[in-house]
């Protein structure tokens, strides 16, 4: 990749992340502010706190992850991009960059949060036998994200949009269900110790190939059309 | 030869419904094209082939030497583009899309005629693009596109939809623009009348084909209407250049595009009294171009 090639990919993520700046801020926030409330046990069996503030986390990752392919889309739909594309900017280098961009605003408050949850489960006295559950939740939720992003910036169409946030919402329950069942993680949430079984193993394995190949269809399959419009 | 500022050759460009039909043009450094058209004839997807936004079937187009699409990049940094369809980022301010656009041009971009246009069009640089009127915000793309200084400015029916005093500031600021002999200029609309008085060239499309193209002036000298008085029983005789005749009882109407003095006297010599020989409006010249075109090709 030349000097002047990554100079105009930096430029154009730069753009989005201006754009996305109060949303990536106010995802961090909100996400903070559940996990805060995840700590709100009074310890005889009310989990008002945990619960609610779980449901928050999740809500508003999966809504962060929603918000950024549709605000790609909004953009192609808006004709905001014709004039992105009337400076010196392929559609290729167009394409790569509204991708990478989505992807680093999403990988922002994902990272750190992400982080910093297992960081303080490990570095606190507190149990970490939920670890395993939590990272392979968030790694769904980021392969949730790659895909609809795959789908959003391939098809560019609004109902195949909102058919992939239909589908991607819907697995995220189903898929929580299940992993809850898997040995190793069923009932070891109140270990001391994380197991990292084989069949969680297998679960990131799986979840890391969704993203991959997810990542690799949006940055490909766009940067080799002929037409932006 | 010079490089030509924009050469079309032989582009063709196929949808399902509409297909741009061995388009070929040339506009020369300096030079100023209306480039006419009813809806959908084909003024944006040529346009679209030249910005490399979509790419042709066939043909070769060069926008100031680079071959497009291939080299869209090189050619990019000194082409200006306004586009009706074009949106500036409605939640981001005037002042962030100086900035912006002022990233990719760091030597040719022009701080003080930026501001110098924002006093110009009565636009602030704390004003939202969401908060922008219709006419504002194709001045503020306007704005973006001449202070970079390009070689080439490519408007696409900029002043479509603009109120008639919005778009005089932008045709006022356009004729300012060509007191520079080396820009070019591709302006495309159907509005024959902001057409008439910046261009020095015209190319008129329809229905995918270029159906004529020439010097603006040439254009007006060529094209006459001639009233005449013909007595029933005479019959016009056919003579070359004429493409419309319309005939009500005595009276004749003659539509000509190669008129000279030759014809009128022509006329007389047959019998026919010459009531009046009109000039015709870019306009008139527009349509007669575009019917005769249709006709002829059976359409």
């Amino acid at each position: 990749m030349t000097r002047s090639r990554r100079s105009i990919l930096g430029r154009l993520i730069a753009k989005d992340f201006y754009l996305y700046r109060w949303l990536i801020l106010a995802t961090l926030v909100a996400g903070v502010v559940s996990l805060v409330l995840t700590r709100f046990d009074d310890g005889d069996g009310v989990t008002t706190g945990p619960n609610f503030g779980f449901l928050l986390f999740l809500t508003t990752i999966i809504a962060f992850g929603v918000s950024l392919p549709l605000l790609v889309l909004k953009e192609h739909q808006s004709r905001s991009e014709l004039f992105v594309l009337s400076l010196p900017v392929s559609l290729g280098q167009y394409s790569f960059a509204k991708v990478a961009a989505a992807l680093l605003a999403f990988l922002v408050p994902w990272t750190a949060l992400t982080f910093g949850v297992v960081a303080l489960t490990a570095l606190s006295p507190e149990p970490d036998g939920g670890l395993p559950f939590f990272v392979a939740m968030m790694a769904f939720l980021l392969g949730n994200f790659c895909l609809l992003t795959a789908l959003t910036v391939i098809t560019r169409s609004e109902i195949a949009a909102i058919a992939g946030i239909l589908v991607t919402n819907v697995s995220v329950t189903l898929f929580l269900v299940q992993l809850g069942k898997i040995p190793g993680i069923a009932g070891r949430s109140q270990d001391a110790v994380a197991t990292w079984s084989p069949q969680i193993l297998t679960v990131l394995a799986i979840e890391l190939a969704v993203i991959v190949l997810s990542l690799s269809l949006a940055f490909y399959l766009p940067s080799r059309r002929k037409d932006a419009v | 030869m010079t490089t030509a500022a924009i050469e079309f050759r032989g582009v063709s460009k196929r949808y399902r419904f509409f297909a741009l039909d061995d388009v070929s043009f040339r506009l020369e450094p300096g030079q100023i094209l209306g480039f006419v058209g009813p809806n959908g004839a084909g003024k944006s997807t040529t346009i679209r082939i030249l910005m490399a936004l979509v790419r042709q079937d066939a043909g070769e187009v060069e926008v100031l030497g680079c071959r497009m699409p291939e080299e869209q990049v090189r050619a990019k940094w000194d082409v200006g583009f306004v586009s009706e369809e074009m949106r500036l980022f409605a939640g981001a301010t005037l002042d962030w899309h100086l900035g912006f656009v002022r990233s990719f041009f760091p030597g040719a971009w022009d701080d003080r005629y930026a501001g110098r246009l924002l006093q110009r069009f009565h636009l602030h640089r704390e004003q939202k693009v969401k908060g922008l009127s219709r006419g504002e915000q194709v001045k503020a793309a306007l704005l973006l596109a001449l202070a970079r200084r390009p070689r080439l400015l490519v408007l696409d029916e900029p002043t479509a939809g603009l109120d008639p005093v919005a778009r005089q500031e932008v045709i006022s600021e356009l004729m300012e623009v060509l007191k520079d002999e080396e820009r070019s200029i591709l302006f495309s609309s159907h509005n024959t009348l902001d057409v008439e008085q910046i261009s020095d060239q015209i190319t008129f499309i329809d229905r995918g084909r270029i159906v004529d193209s020439g010097d603006k002036e040439a254009f007006l000298e060529r094209w006459r209407r001639l009233s005449l008085e013909l007595p029933e029983t005479i019959a016009l005789p056919e003579l070359p250049g004429v493409v419309d005749v319309a005939r009500s009882g005595q009276t004749v109407v003659v539509t000509a595009n190669a008129f000279d003095d030759e014809l009128p006297a022509a006329y007389q010599r047959a019998g026919a009294e010459v009531r009046d020989v009109q000039r015709m409006t870019l306009e008139e010249i527009f349509v007669a171009t575009v019917m005769h075109n249709r006709k002829e090709h059976g359409e």
